[in-house]
């Protein structure tokens, strides 16, 4: 059997197993170059094409352009795709769908339960009805009742990294229930790290004041700006210590600034920043110090401009 | 007279994109579709090969024809789908019951794959965070319990547990759906859920 025969069984679903185990090692060990013989493009090509269908795909691709032309943010698509075994972080990213609420404000006055997550690397912000601004690393989760306002009772559960400039209203303070621990706030800006049990969870505050509780033993910390609590896992006690804010939200910077920075510290601010491990074949290609202003919004902003300076492929960029 | 058209397309001429669209979408279309079985994949590759030409509208200088550049694009756009599916656990699982079961599920009555796989993903995504990447990783990648536990960082019951309540889950989701193909489903269904390998 021909390879020209085994890609047109893979186009109608109908290898069999030794079959798609031939064709796998070819496609596998073959360039995109070489196997684009077996996709021959004729003068035959046209003709029973609905115009409906490309009417619509038309609008589609203005639409784009135009919101593209609007706005630097990308809007992502719902996507399934299995890919080879070795890379496990797309499992996150691809296979599941989130809700988007970016800089958006949440209407207020319904019951409804608002929920807002990011996937791994990408970093956004969600206006409350109150008016309190979070904004959220990657890997994150908040959740809160949409009338959160209405009710008084300002609320909300959160896992990951945020954020938050808690609006102020002395008479209703704003809670944050995390895995291990929840904080009473009154109008004030923080960091906060709320891992699941056995990971640390942590809060630097910037302004304002808040109250911390360790979920495990209702331990009570209060904190002052300038001062971030821990708790580590296994023990029930916040440990506090002074920490600059800044040093905690480098994260929300939008842009990775580099001066006659050396091949490892750009790996490493790239790693730090996005909370992956990248791929050892493009950081080979990293061989030369780099000055400059690299995007930060997103991993793949980051490595397109990246890979037109050192040249490197931008196809599989992280590793487990 | 499409060189002219280039050359407002360089300029960023919105209606010389338009009249290259036209020129050859159906064409790109009917490409696809000469190898992919699917309409869904069919029009994305579209879309995205002209969002890529307008793009990369300035770039093309000096060129007497977008075509090169629309069916390259194209071409290693449904490369890349090819790789994906040969390398798919699922579709591998997919082509062994087939296989195994094709007396049965001869003809048209076979579901096809990417029903196939639309229907497991949804079910598979539409379960808790945690309980969706412990089954993902057991049952599509084979993966052991104690290196699902060291990758996710839980404990080993925890992985358990996810693992049972998110199959029983599965279960309840799927058999409903043995309407649509018995075969297929059913043979699925023992092979990831009870994990009796094929």
């Amino acid at each position: 059997m021909s390879m020209d025969e085994l890609f047109n069984k893979l186009k109608n679903d109908r290898l069999t197993p030794d079959d798609l185990r031939r064709l796998k090692s070819h496609i596998n060990s073959s360039s995109n170059d070489e196997l684009a013989q077996y996709l021959s493009e004729d003068t035959g090509d046209n003709a029973c094409t609905d115009d409906d269908m490309l009417r619509r795909i038309k609008k589609r691709i203005d639409s784009r352009i135009d919101t593209d032309q609007l706005k630097a943010r990308q809007i992502r698509r719902y996507r399934i795709a299995l890919t080879a075994a070795s890379i496990l972080l797309p499992i996150f990213i691809i296979a599941s769908a989130y809700l988007y609420f970016s800089g958006r404000d949440i209407p207020d006055g319904s019951s409804a339960m608002c929920s807002v997550s990011t996937a791994a690397g990408e970093i956004s912000t969600v206006t409350l009805p109150d008016g309190t601004a979070v904004t959220l690393n990657g890997d994150s989760r908040l959740e809160f009742h949409a009338d959160f306002s209405v009710k008084k009772r300002r609320q909300v559960t959160f896992h990951g990294e945020a954020y938050f400039d808690v609006a102020k209203d002395a008479d209703h303070p704003f809670e944050i229930l995390a895995p291990e621990m929840t904080v009473e706030v009154l109008g004030t800006k923080f960091n906060i790290v709320a891992g699941d049990s056995g990971h640390p969870s942590s809060l630097t505050l910037e302004s304002g004041k808040v109250a911390l509780t360790a979920t495990g033993s209702d331990e009570k910390v209060t904190l002052s700006p300038g001062e971030r609590a821990t708790l580590t896992p296994g023990s029930d006690k916040f440990s506090v210590d002074t920490a600059a804010i800044d040093g905690s939200t480098q994260w929300m910077a939008k842009e990775l600034i580099f001066d006659d920075a050396s091949p490892e510290s750009i790996v490493a601010v790239i790693e730090n920043h996005y909370g992956v491990k990248l791929n050892p074949a493009i950081k080979n290609k990293i061989n030369e110090n780099f000055s400059g202003t690299l995007p930060g919004g997103s991993l793949s902003e980051t490595l397109e401009t990246l890979s037109y300076i050192y040249g490197f492929d931008t196809s599989n960029p992280t590793v487990e | 007279m499409e060189q002219d058209l280039i050359k407002h397309l360089n300029a960023g001429d919105r209606h010389a994109f338009d009249r290259l669209y036209g020129l050859y979408a159906g064409r790109i279309m009917s490409f696809c579709m000469k190898y992919l079985n699917s309409a869904e994949d069919a029009e994305d590759i579209v879309q995205d090969v002209f969002i890529a030409l307008w793009n990369n509208r300035n770039k093309l200088k000096n060129t007497t024809s977008v075509k090169p550049f629309l069916y390259t694009a194209a071409r290693n756009r449904i490369i890349n789908i090819y790789r994906a599916k040969v390398n798919s656990p699922l579709y591998e699982d997919y082509v062994a019951i087939r296989d195994e079961h094709a007396q049965e599920a001869s003809g048209s009555s076979a579901i096809e794959y990417k029903e196939f796989e639309h229907i497991v993903m949804d079910c598979i995504n539409s379960l808790p965070k945690t309980q969706m990447a412990v089954v993902t990783l057991s049952r599509l990648y084979n993966m052991p319990v104690d290196e699902i536990a060291r990758r996710l960082q839980l404990r080993p019951q925890t992985v358990k547990n996810a693992l049972s309540s998110g199959l029983k889950t599965l279960r309840q989701r799927l058999l409903p759906l043995l309407k649509y193909d018995s075969v297929i489903i059913f043979a699925f269904l023992k092979v990831f859920i009870d994990n009796i390998r094929v």
